[in-house]
């Protein structure tokens, strides 16, 4: 038991209070197959199998993902649906413009609805955690151009990267992934000065450079704003990554073999694109004549930058400690990051094994983002039951405003209770744990028969995944889940038993943070 | 005045009394007669007002902005005495400026230097000229006011301009499911259990701002039966006044838009926006209704301008100056606000972007003076370390 501080040992297994509360925080919260299987294991464990190990579905709930459109790869769907696909080519009059928007709504619909069954269902909750936090660190808008085919891609492709131990790695495989191209326009970004660039002036349509996935390569991504870069460096950044962007199904091998064009998935590099002059990076001369490679050698840059260092253990405190995390912790993380070059699970050890990581578990106190809430809550309710409405858990996250691949701009969704904490954020709180306490939310299972017809047409119609099974929370269970409850609360549910005092717990203040 | 704090502790005592509770009082700041509104309207991404409002009197538009220059040198509609053309989709603030209603700064804009979004709104939130601080300036203004109970956010969640408050202010999100909290023992308990913490405050504004609002939304649904779902600004323009005019003693609003940062194809995205932006406030004017548009200020404002030159992709990249409007009833309008040096090379900020003439805090105070009569004190405490000038 780490009553103290001082006493935390990361090799001894976890007591309850301790397993509940690091699902809670490194995880989406517990349920009871969750907290068996955390009473098993040392933070230590906990921390590498989240990075190390990935993570299972029940069957049902697999065989539904898979069900899905996403689960067809997307080299099997790009000639129809890429740049300049078949499809896409056939669809010139309106209504099979609308049938192509409904198939790639259906794709963004999907990727939505998986990431959120997971993250509901999945058996190693600090692997989805931590994968979620580096949705969120590299974000992307769905909804923008090809992204809605490319989101869940671009899921499984960080994924693939967060077992490499090693951040670089993710920066790769977010940088050259066509979702992140595409979401911050490099992909239309073009050197003047080359083979496109110079055609495109002759042809009296000049293109240029956008400085957009540059800067927010350096300000988001890598370094942090404030750490010393220049407007200059953006603008050289632009002109090294010029180049990369987008395979498409119209583009001959021959020509693309002929210019040395590089193919990996759908992402290509163009050197027809690409900017071949001298430039100057944060204060390192880029020779002139380099292509793919300098890319390479910029990110790397960048990797191991030690204010990227420092960004990232900040960011990542900021989201499994504190809204305000202690000056110590953040440089133990960021000691660690530059003497491992950027592994993650070094990065993150100093960070779990700190007196105030222990001490805060014994007294959760930050404020649950809406994703935590929405799914610590129907992992409360449903335990030992599937989650399988992908839809509600879906309209819930987008109702509290943190949809997974839905937040517009590039930041990300915010960590700190400022910016989730108001008066819409409780009702809607609220509500959601009351419509579950009284069977109302079908979490279990949607209907899957279509709507009947209303009886009277104007009253508003339920959407299918309205109805269906909802779970049957148990208050012994719930109790355990939630963990203790304050003198207070405890008070003020004197008067209550039965389904609202379920309601109630998943609705006090204890269960609003983690 | 009710110390909401101290009511809000006084509940949590007795369980039995939340039934009876005099919900309505705690809105009761009504403003001192002869008191003005003002809505702060923030149009996040870095709106290019180069392109909304063009300088087209300048010869190097057309050169600076191949592309993005033509539609409003051929049907810009001009804003007398200015130089000065407003882009077709935004004839709405033409029709306001023709009408006296509306002033715009072309160079307006803050101490930013990152040209990071998300660094250049903090700034503009907080307006102390720091990126980190404890309140931000519309929560300092509704302190001056008299507290939260005069201020209201038509946000999702409660913006860095309002956080620092004591009691949150009420959030009253236009879209999405709305507070709807049913009534009743099992709400009373939640009420007690989180009485006294950050979440109660957030819970017992939820509860006081849900039945102002059903109340306006009451009206408003024989009134809008058949209408065409709510949907863009103008819709939500309209549902907002209609909020305002039942609630007059809310004299300080904030509101945001999103959708403004064009890096490509600029023009078709960024005239869909100003067109759904300028039609709003034409729609909230309708729905104020002549009187209260009389005493209704609008600052609307951005986090930067953009590049002056279009870059290669038809857009255009972050910049520094940019476009600030002060419209409605009470303003004096029909004026260009603070100077505009040209399109030249030496003119530019960095040879890149527009300067900033007029910064943000100034503009704002002038604004709260002319409607709350706050006097220099109140308005250091606002916006301390601004340029001072005045721009009434």
């Amino acid at each position: 038991m780490p009553s103290s501080a001082a006493g935390w040992d990361i090799d001894r297994a976890m007591d309850e209070s301790t397993a509940r509360a690091m699902l809670n925080r490194f995880g989406y919260g517990a349920d009871q197959a969750s907290l068996t299987q955390a009473l098993q294991q040392t933070p230590r464990q906990y921390l590498l199998r989240a990075i190390h190990g990935g993570s299972a579905l029940p069957p049902a709930i697999q065989a539904q993902i898979d069900a899905l459109p996403i689960a067809v790869p997307l080299d099997k769907i790009w000639p129809d649906y890429g740049p300049g696909g078949a499809v896409r080519q056939a669809s010139q009059d309106e209504t099979s413009k609308k049938a192509l928007q409904q198939v790639e709504h259906g794709y963004l619909d999907a990727a939505v609805q998986a990431r959120m069954l997971t993250l509901a269902n999945a058996d190693n909750q600090g692997h989805e955690a931590l994968l979620s936090f580096w949705l969120n660190h590299f974000s992307i808008y769905g909804p923008k151009g090809l992204d809605p085919l490319l989101a869940w891609d671009y899921t499984r492709a960080l994924e693939r990267a967060m077992a490499d131990d090693s951040f670089e790695s993710l920066l790769r495989a977010s940088f050259f992934h066509p979702a992140m191209q595409v979401y911050l326009d490099n992909d239309q970004s073009t050197s003047p000065e080359s083979e496109t660039g110079l055609m495109a002036e002759q042809r009296g349509k000049p293109v240029g450079i956008n400085e957009n996935l540059a800067r927010e390569v350096m300000e988001l991504h890598t370094l942090g704003v404030g750490a010393g870069y220049s407007q200059q460096d953006v603008q050289q950044l632009a002109r090294i990554i010029t180049g990369a962007g987008l395979y498409s199904p119209r583009m001959q091998q021959r020509a693309l073999d002929r210019a040395g064009a590089q193919r990996d998935g759908q992402f290509l590099f163009d050197p027809r694109r690409h900017d071949f002059g001298l430039k100057l990076f944060l204060g390192q001369a880029f020779p002139p004549g380099h292509g793919l490679d300098e890319i390479d050698r910029a990110l790397h840059l960048l990797a191991i930058h030690p204010a990227t260092a420092h960004h990232v253990s900040l960011q990542l405190a900021q989201r499994f400690l504190s809204d305000t995390p202690p000056q110590s912790v953040i440089d133990a993380m960021t000691r660690a990051y530059e003497q491992s070059g950027g592994r993650l699970s070094a990065t993150l050890l100093p960070l779990i094994a700190s007196p105030a990581f222990a001490a805060s578990l014994q007294t959760p106190g930050k404020f649950k983002e809406p994703l935590d809430y929405i799914v610590s809550t129907a992992r409360a309710a449903c335990s030992g039951q599937a989650i399988g409405n992908g839809q509600l858990l879906s309209a819930a996250a987008r109702d509290m405003g943190e949809a997974p691949y839905l937040h517009s701009t590039p930041d990300g969704y915010g960590v700190r209770e400022a910016d989730w904490l108001s008066p819409p954020a409780m009702a809607k709180r609220i509500r959601f744990a009351m419509g579950i306490a009284a069977g109302r939310t079908p979490l279990a299972r949607a209907d899957a028969v279509p709507d009947k017809p209303a009886q009277d047409a104007s009253a508003p119609q339920k959407p299918a995944w309205a109805t269906g099974e909802a779970c049957a929370p148990d208050l012994a269970t719930v109790y355990r889940l939630v963990g203790p409850l304050s003198p207070n609360t405890t008070a003020a549910a004197a008067q209550l038993q039965g389904k609202a005092l379920i309601g109630f717990t998943l609705a006090s203040p204890e269960f609003m943070r983690r | 005045m009710i110390d909401r704090r101290a009511f809000i502790k006084g509940l949590a005592v007795s369980a039995a009394a939340f039934c009876a509770l005099p919900l309505n009082r705690v809105w009761a700041y009504p403003l001192p007669p002869g008191h003005q509104r003002l809505i702060v309207l923030f149009l996040r991404g870095g709106l290019d007002g180069l392109y909304a409002i063009a300088p087209v009197d300048d010869p190097l538009l057309a050169s600076r902005r191949p592309t993005l220059s033509t539609t409003v040198h051929d049907q810009g509609i001009r804003l007398a005495g200015t130089g000065f053309a407003a882009h077709p989709s935004c004839a709405g603030l033409a029709t306001l400026f023709a009408a006296g209603e509306l002033s715009f700064a072309p160079c307006a804009g803050s101490t930013d230097t990152s040209r990071s979004h998300f660094q250049a709104q903090d700034l503009f939130e907080l307006g102390t000229g720091n990126i980190h601080g404890p309140s931000g300036f519309m929560a300092r203004a509704a302190t001056a006011l008299g507290g939260a109970g005069s201020a209201i956010s038509f946000t999702q969640e409660v913006p860095l301009s309002f956080q620092g408050l004591n009691v949150p202010p009420a959030v009253a999100p236009l879209s999405g499911s709305g507070l709807k909290l049913p009534q009743g023992k099992l709400l009373d308990a939640i009420r007690q259990a989180h009485a006294g913490l950050t979440t109660g405050e957030a819970l017992e504004q939820a509860i006081a701002t849900e039945t102002a609002i059903e109340s306006t939304v009451g009206m408003d649904v024989t009134a809008a039966r058949g209408a065409p779902a709510v949907n863009g600004f103008p819709g939500l323009a309209q549902h907002m006044g209609r909020l305002l005019v039942s609630q007059p003693q809310l004299g300080l609003v904030f509101f945001d838009l999103g959708g403004f940062d064009t890096h490509v194809s600029q023009d078709g995205i960024l005239s869909r926006s100003l067109e759904n932006f300028s039609t709003g406030l034409l729609a909230l004017k309708d729905a104020l209704g002549t009187e209260e548009w009389r005493r209704t200020r609008v600052a609307v404002m951005t986090e930067f301008g953009r590049t002056v030159r279009e870059n290669g992709t038809k857009g255009t990249d972050h910049g520094h100056g940019g476009l600030a409007l002060l419209a409605g009833g009470a303003v004096r309008g029909g004026r260009q606000l603070g100077g505009f040096n040209g399109l030249d090379d030496a003119s530019l900020n960095q040879n890149r972007d527009l300067p900033v003439e007029v910064d943000w805090r100034d503009l704002l105070s002038s604004a709260m003076r002319d409607a709350y009569g706050f006097d220099k004190a109140a308005l250091n405490r606002i916006f301390p370390g601004r340029p001072g000038k005045n721009w009434s």
